[in-house]
């Protein structure tokens, strides 16, 4: 239990401090009692055991989280094409949990992880992608909404490794995502797709930060979500393109749809660059349903509040499509779906 | 007549890979070539290396052009030479228009100042032939044109800036019959007035009915496998490369 | 001036060894109230002004320097000089002129610009101004353009009071508070409703003794649906000791009213940039900034626009050129209050030779801003692999209706357009020279023919020699 603030998510680089995104300040607790998960599918191929060798791996997060992480924690190892692992955490009672991922030399290491319960959430999670190994790893978080949330991912990629990183926030009271990926190997690639959902007086802050360090190195961010009323949403999103990585390229897209009024929402992209032979992008569209949709779907006879969830489910469902797990993609599925938001009349 | 191009056993490479195998050719002053060959046989490629591509490397042999030895010599010295290459996908150039490009061309190639009087007629004379609407000039080169039009602001060049030897890639591929009248016109007035030679790179014989032409060479894997006289394209138009396409098998 | 302050670098030695807040005083070492004081007297300041001096000097030791944004420690305070004066007073006249400044101004083409018919010319030599004329038929349409200092005690005073530094604080950040305790010299422009001045007003501000700072103070009034296209121009020589630039100007864009502020900027390469711009609109008013930066050795240079009134607009439109040795942090920043405004900030940035060019903006759109439309494009050439070429932007938005966009890319000069050009007899450096004039034309286009060509061949000057 800690009751000093933290410093959560900082940006590489600062900007004005007046605008408030340099980093922001968690003021609740890291809580000591670890959070053991409930294995729901581990393929054969895959080892389990307890080990911490990866704790190392840059984080996204901050020093300060960094430091207060210990205890127990979960490893899991493949070296061949291993078919699924799902873990289900529950969080009730305010707990945390570390995982490690480490996939060996040209091997495939697909995880699912689920997030439930109600209480402060801290979820870590070092990955390793050794040469020609590929990595899925698909998080749904859908804590209790009076909790704080936070993960804090951080991968190392090596040459011709790939890192697919699918998100779907829905939960929590406060949640912070910090996601880090450093691609020091030659034609690694990163590519992640973040879908959320911030609900009224809930708030959301993101810190992806991707190193490109490899030579033709490839990382695609892609974040799209739905802010309803008085909802809070922080992106920041970092590309640096670091001397060496010759041919390498960027990308970050967000496409955010405003549902209500009194959003905060606070986007800051930042490509930085020292190398001359890379691309770096960043494109960001941010508004309300468009009235021709709108429009359109009068026209077939559904009303406008149904146009907005018909669209804000699409945007979802896009992101979960990206789940490999066929299992924890009817999960998310139940999770987006009418029903799961008390059964509502569309 | 006296050579314009002697090309000797030319070896051509892209990114390791070997293009262009012993390739051969000679053109002298205002004779029409063409370069025939199926898709991916090594035209273009050839049509590079003679520009002086620097992503081309060239492993063996030579080219000599006008008298002296280019093969290592770079893009614009080639063209100050009197060398031009039409190319097959012309580049946008964003903020420069057609104009100042045109006119700083001309005057990097002469050394001399062009009086803007002159250059103003001489740009509208064949803007006029080309039926290149007047705005064009003050557009951002190639931005925003059409396929059609990239070629004819090609063609405007090769009027504009009347080189020794114009090498035509594919220039009229993927234009319709107006264009490639038009298109037609300017190279038959640039052969005309400037007595200049020609190398057209094509796989159809669409815009080889304006003109005249000396020598015919296919190309097929990179090497040239036969050279012959103008009878060639007809035996080509009607038999295709199968031919072809056996004596490099061999 | 220089053996006062090494009397006080010896003075703050001794003191620094006893005083516990050991930063507050090495500050009061290099700028003290009785430095103020004495500047305020020179100036013949109103008792008002006086007091903002000090007021302002209190804030800027208070203050700290800012922990972002590229480092300024080659900046030392303590010797700076804050005023120079130059051995001549206004002067209406050409021939008045005294020849060593003429001769400078003469190679900034000044009068040449004069004789193309811009409005007026007051150009500043150090931190006094030299030579002022605005044509007489701006002035008949009841233009007025005059420094700030003369002005301060004529009929447009109370004016001048009403404006002076409200719109930048001295509290907004250090070189403001230091610009509110040190400034001197400066244009002021009031354009009474209704009348469009048909032909820019140009002034250009020049530094030219080592170590000397440049605070200049710019303040522009466009009244209900008048019209204004003000240049601002800059260059200096080189110098060996750092120097520092940190002018401000206040811009206040009246209900329909419109102000176009263009700049090209190109200080020695030694200078400290810290300007700060900003402008205010009203209802239906437009505001428009075209700005080039090229020179300097630091720059922070965000010109910030608020709309206030609903309808209102703004455009940024800018280049940066980075080369060696410098560091170039610039953008734009805007605030949407009223009700359908809308922003366009178009920039494109250069990078060569070891230079760093970041681009910072920020869009902040506030919860009744209801309608707007904001948009940023950046875009980034990275010359060669020793460079740097950040990019750093921040949007805030409070409102659901609104409508914002945003594009971002860092690339190269491609290879083949290079290719292309050189097919056509042109060299390789010139080919590339032309991409990158090419790729800067959203400001050439923005501007008056004779800045275009020089912002052009400011461009070709500094790409000399880019080909290894």
């Amino acid at each position: 239990m800690t009751n000093e603030n933290i410093i959560l998510n900082p940006l590489p680089v600062k900007t004005w401090n007046s605008l408030k995104m340099n980093e922001v300040s968690y003021s609740g607790e890291i809580p000591e009692e670890a959070c053991t998960p409930e294995i729901k599918k581990l393929s054969d191929e895959l080892k389990l055991t307890r080990n911490e060798t990866l704790s190392g791996i840059r984080s996204a997060a901050g020093d300060k989280l960094s430091d207060l992480m210990q205890g127990e924690s979960i490893l899991i190892e493949s070296d061949s094409e291993a078919s699924s692992a799902v873990l289900s955490y529950d969080f009730t009672g305010s707990r945390s949990a570390r995982l490690f991922l480490h996939a060996k030399e040209n091997s495939r290491l697909p995880v699912s992880v689920v997030m439930t319960g109600d209480g402060t959430a801290v979820l870590e999670i070092k990955i390793l992608a050794e040469a020609g190994s590929t990595v899925d790893l698909s998080v749904i978080q859908n804590v209790g909404c009076e909790s704080d949330v936070i993960t804090d991912i951080g991968c190392i990629c090596e040459s011709n490794a790939t890192f697919n990183l699918t998100k779907l926030e829905l939960g929590g009271r406060n949640e912070y995502v910090a996601v880090s990926v450093d691609l020091s190997g030659e034609h690694s690639s990163f590519s992640a797709n973040s879908g959320y959902r911030v609900k009224t007086n809930q708030s959301l802050d993101m810190n992806y930060v991707v190193r490109h360090t490899g030579r033709k190195t490839e990382s695609n961010i892609f974040a799209s979500g739905i802010l309803e009323n008085d909802s809070t949403k922080v992106f920041r999103g970092t590309i640096d393109l670091i001397k060496g990585c010759a041919g390498a390229k960027g990308t970050e897209n967000e496409d955010i749809l405003l549902l209500g009024d009194n959003q905060v929402n606070q986007t800051i992209p930042l490509i930085l660059c020292n190398e001359e032979d890379v691309e770096g992008n960043h494109g960001a569209s941010i508004g309300r349903l468009d009235d021709n949709i709108i429009f359109y779907l009068g026209s077939r006879g559904i009303s406008a509040k149904a146009a907005e969830d018909i669209i804000a489910h699409a945007k979802l469902d896009a992101i979960i499509s990206h789940i490999q797990d066929e299992d924890a993609k009817a999960f998310a599925h139940s999770l987006i779906s009418p029903e799961a938001d008390g059964g509502e009349d569309a | 007549m006296s050579t314009l191009l002697e090309v000797s056993n030319l070896n051509v490479s892209i990114d390791d890979k070997h293009i262009l195998h012993d390739v051969s050719m000679q053109i002298n002053e205002g004779e029409a070539h063409v370069l025939m060959g199926p898709n991916g046989a090594g035209k273009s490629t050839l049509g590079y290396a003679l520009m002086g591509n620097p992503q081309y490397t060239i492993e063996s042999g030579k080219i000599v052009f006008a008298g002296s030895d280019i093969t290592s010599e770079s893009p614009d010295k080639r063209a100050k030479a009197g060398m031009f290459l039409s190319f097959q996908t012309p580049l946008e150039v964003p903020g420069l228009t057609v104009e100042s490009f045109l006119r700083s061309a001309l005057e990097q190639r002469t050394g001399k100042r062009i009086k803007l009087f002159d250059f103003k007629k001489k740009l509208a004379a064949a803007m006029e032939l080309l039926q290149l609407d007047p705005s064009y000039a003050k557009r951002d080169l190639n931005v925003g044109f059409s396929g059609g039009e990239k070629k004819k602001t090609e063609i405007l060049q090769l009027l504009m800036f009347r080189p020794k030897l114009a090498i035509l890639d594919e220039t009229d591929s993927g234009l319709d019959v107006d264009a490639v009248r038009l298109v037609s016109n300017g190279i038959k007035t640039y052969l005309e007035e400037e007595n200049g030679a020609l190398l057209v790179i094509t796989h159809s014989t669409r815009i080889l009915d304006a003109f005249d032409i000396d020598k015919t060479h296919v190309i097929v894997d990179g090497h040239v496998v036969a050279d012959g006289d103008a009878s060639m394209v007809d035996d080509i138009n009607e038999n295709g490369y199968e031919k072809y396409i056996e004596m490099a098998g061999k | 001036m220089k053996e006062k302050s090494q009397v006080e670098s010896i003075d703050r030695n001794m003191y620094d060894f006893r005083n516990e807040d050991r930063d507050n005083y090495k500050l009061n070492a290099g700028l003290t109230e009785e430095i103020v004081d004495k500047i305020s007297k020179e100036k013949n300041d109103p008792a008002w002004m006086n007091l903002f001096r000090l007021q302002s000097l209190q804030i800027y030791n208070r203050m700290s320097v800012p922990n972002w944004g590229p480092p300024i420690d080659g900046l030392d305070m303590d010797n700076i000089v804050t005023y120079v004066r130059p051995n001549t007073k206004m002067s209406a006249k050409w021939s008045d002129v005294p020849d060593e400044i003429k001769d400078t101004f003469e190679r900034l083409g000044i009068p040449q610009a004069e004789r193309k018919s811009l409005a007026g010319v007051g150009a500043q030599y150090d931190s006094e101004l030299v030579y002022h004329n605005v044509r007489e038929e701006v002035a008949a349409m009841g233009v007025v353009y005059t420094d700030l200092e003369s002005a301060m005690h004529g009929e447009y005073a109370d004016m001048i009071r009403s404006h002076f530094m409200k719109l930048v604080k001295p509290t907004d950040h250090k070189f403001a508070a230091l610009h509110g305790a040190v400034w001197s010299g400066g244009s002021f422009v009031y354009v009474p409703p209704h009348v469009k001045v048909e032909i820019p007003l140009q002034s250009y501000f020049r530094l030219n003794s080592p170590g000397a700072g440049q605070f200049e103070h710019t303040l522009i009034i466009v009244d209900e649906g008048a019209d204004l296209h003000f240049i601002e121009g800059c260059s200096a020589p080189k110098y060996n000791v750092a120097n520092l630039h940190a002018g401000c100007v206040e811009l206040f864009v009246g209900k329909n009213a419109r102000l176009r502020y263009s700049t090209i900027e190109n200080w020695s390469k030694n200078m400290y940039n810290l300007n700060t711009k900003r402008a205010t609109v009203e209802e239906g008013g437009t505001m428009e900034w075209v700005s080039g930066s090229f020179g300097s050795h630091v720059s922070y240079l965000y010109p910030m626009t608020i709309l206030k009134g609903k309808n209102s607009r703004m455009e940024f439109t800018g280049i940066t050129f980075a080369g060696k040795g410098q560091n170039l942090d610039t953008g734009a920043k805007v605030v949407h209050i009223g009700e359908n405004t809308s922003s366009y900030i178009n920039t494109k940035s250069i990078s060569k030779d070891g230079g760093i060019s970041t681009f910072r903006s920020s869009v902040i759109v506030g919860k009744n801003a209801h309608k707007s439309k904001a948009a940023v494009s950046c875009q980034s050439l990275m010359l060669d692999d020793i460079s740097r070429s950040d990019t750093i932007p921040a949007m805030d938005i409070r409102t659901g209706d609104a409508d914002v966009g945003h594009e971002a890319r860092i690339g190269r000069i491609s290879d083949d357009a290079v290719f292309y050009l050189m097919s056509r007899g042109i060299s390789e450096e010139d080919a590339r020279a032309m991409i990158v004039g090419g790729f800067a034309d959203n400001v050439s286009k923005e501007l008056p023919l004779e800045y275009a060509v020089e912002m052009n061949n400011l461009i070709r000057l500094e790409m000399k020699g880019a080909i290894g």
